[in-house]
């Protein structure tokens, strides 16, 4: 007998028939080990970095999908011994994502893991101190990555996540040392509404 | 009236001061354009100087002539010259014009029959362009420079090396060496002298160590390729040396202003069209100014930049001992903006 189809249909079919739930997780979190062929003046993008933004996900049983946006303030800068060249930069991301989850009847009462992969769109923008090497460029992008969310009540819970970000098909419009590029990793905590 | 003259004096100093400041932050600022686009490429030494009309202006070294030992490049560490090596042959080629020698529609078959360039005029060499005299089209293959060593030998009536270990000579560039198997020469080979041979030797001691440089910009120690001075490589120099020479050269020392003109004009195709390179430099318009300057690489190894606009009385001399410098950027199509190095120093100066 197999043993295996059989706990998988148990795993993936809900004890009782439920609707999809909708969530929003506004988040604060960093950016880290970022890496970018844009001039990067400061050396900033491989350093960590204030993330903030909003997930909303339409969340069913096991599948989902998801809006993810994001923006990081000062993403090409550091502080360094070059800051002065840098007056001001981002990085901002919009992905759509579907959403895989463990079912949702196994994790009522604990933390529910879910993975995420989509693309979407990176606008990375660097304003430099002449002007002449300031890039405001947007760029196609995929993501992936996983999460956990719990509810404290009916409505309010925490969610915790690690996403990749990488762009793909970018442009050498000479404000890079090769075609356009920039990847990164992101951590967030979020406080997840349910409604 | 003693308070008076003591407020207009001071007045007078201020004013003046003020310009000098203002030149100080603009070279303090491209400066640190520089050394954060040679950090960001990895370079592990570069030097760089920017000359004006009667001097140099501003120099600055960063990093390391030899990361191992932790020597700091400096304005008058050597450095091979790769490419930019075109332009001191240009110079002899156009010198041996203006004397009467050869004219630039002379064919390099008429002074060496096998030459495999042979068909071409030395006006195509210099040009890098080939096709007819009223359509001509342009590619950047340097290694065609190489046949012009018989024009310099009709010429001077001597090899291409001994032109340019005099000419180093002439204009005290006492850090130069043509060719890294110059300390081989016996003297009086070429014209060289036993006290050239020990400056060449002490220099080269001071020669930059060239360095590949991974993705992570980790340098490791590489190998110069080319020994031999031919004429599109091979001329090993320092930024300050090179200054010297670019000095030489637009005080009309080396060259008539006129010839120096003809040089620096970009001929134009079929159509009209203005192509990439005049005659030893590359030519073209920023901000509605002329530029000429020419580049160097050599894979692995080393890259050199020099950019020029004239009506500013203002070079760009950009030396380093990796090839991070050029490699990355599309120059040998004919626009030196696509050199970072080079849009920044355009984007202060030449606003």
């Amino acid at each position: 007998m197999r043993v295996g189809p059989l706990v998988l249909a148990m795993l993936l079919v809900p004890a009782t028939r439920v609707s999809a739930e909708w969530q929003i997780k506004p988040f604060l979190g960093t950016s880290f080990a970022g890496s970018t062929t844009f001039f990067d003046l400061d050396q900033g993008a491989g350093e960590r970095h204030l993330a903030v933004g909003m997930t909303s996900v339409k969340l069913g049983e096991v599948f989902g999908v998801e809006a993810d946006v994001a923006h990081v303030p000062g993403f090409f800068q550091s502080g360094g011994p070059f800051s002065q060249l840098v007056l001001g930069s981002s990085a901002t991301t919009v992905t759509g994502n579907v959403v895989v989850a463990l079912p949702r009847h196994l994790t009522e009462y604990t933390l529910r893991p879910y993975f995420v992969g989509g693309g979407g769109l990176m606008h990375a923008r660097i304003d430099d101190a002449r002007a002449i090497l300031s890039v405001s460029s947007n760029l196609a992008a995929w993501d992936m990555g996983v999460g956990v969310t719990g509810f404290l009540s009916d409505r309010f819970g925490v969610s915790w996540d690690v996403r990749y970000f990488r762009s793909f098909g970018g442009a050498d419009e000479g404000l890079s040392t090769g075609p356009e590029q920039l990847s990164f990793w992101r951590a967030n905590m979020a406080l997840a509404i349910r409604y | 009236m003693r308070r008076s003259l003591l407020a207009l004096t001071v007045a007078i100093l201020l004013i003046a001061r003020v310009p000098l400041h203002a030149d100080l932050l603009v070279y303090g600022l491209f400066g640190d354009y520089v050394e954060a686009l040679r950090a960001q490429a990895g370079i592990p030494g570069l030097s760089a100087v920017i000359v004006g009309v009667d001097d140099i202006l501003w120099e600055r070294a960063s990093g390391q002539q030899n990361v191992e030992r932790a020597i700091a490049a400096r304005t008058d560490t050597p450095y091979q010259l790769d490419g930019i090596t075109q332009v001191f042959m240009a110079s002899v080629v156009l010198r041996c014009v203006e004397d009467g020698y050869v004219t630039l529609d002379n064919s390099l078959g008429q002074f060496n029959p096998t030459n495999p360039d042979a068909s071409a005029t030395i006006r195509q060499i210099l040009t890098h362009t080939s096709g007819t005299a009223t359509s001509p089209s342009f590619a950047y293959h340097p290694e065609r420079f190489n046949s012009l060593v018989d024009i310099v030998s009709v010429c001077t009536r001597g090899s291409f090396r001994a032109t340019v270990a005099s000419g180093l000579d002439r204009f005290a560039m006492v850090d130069s060496v043509p060719g890294l198997d110059a300390v081989d020469v016996v003297p009086p080979t070429d014209g060289i002298s036993n006290q050239a041979v020990v400056r060449y030797g002490a220099a080269l001691q001071r020669l930059a160590t060239p360095y590949v440089v991974d993705q992570q910009k980790h340098a490791t120690p590489s190998q110069y390729a080319v020994r031999t001075l031919t004429g599109s490589r091979g001329l090993v120099s320092t930024a300050r040396d090179y200054a010297r020479f670019d000095l030489a050269l637009r005080k009309g020392v080396l060259l008539r202003p006129e010839t120096l003109a003809a040089a620096w004009r970009a001929p134009v195709d079929g159509n009209g069209v203005p192509l990439p390179h005049g005659m030893g430099w590359f030519v073209q318009t920023y901000n509605g100014e002329k530029v000429v300057w020419q580049f160097g690489v050599s894979d692995n190894a080393s890259s050199s930049l020099v950019v020029t606009v004239p009506s500013r009385g203002l070079t760009l001399i950009l030396l380093a001992n990796s090839d991070g410098l050029v490699k990355s950027f599309p120059l040998a199509a004919g626009d030196v903006t696509a050199s970072p190095f080079a849009k920044v120093f355009l984007g202060i100066f030449v606003r």
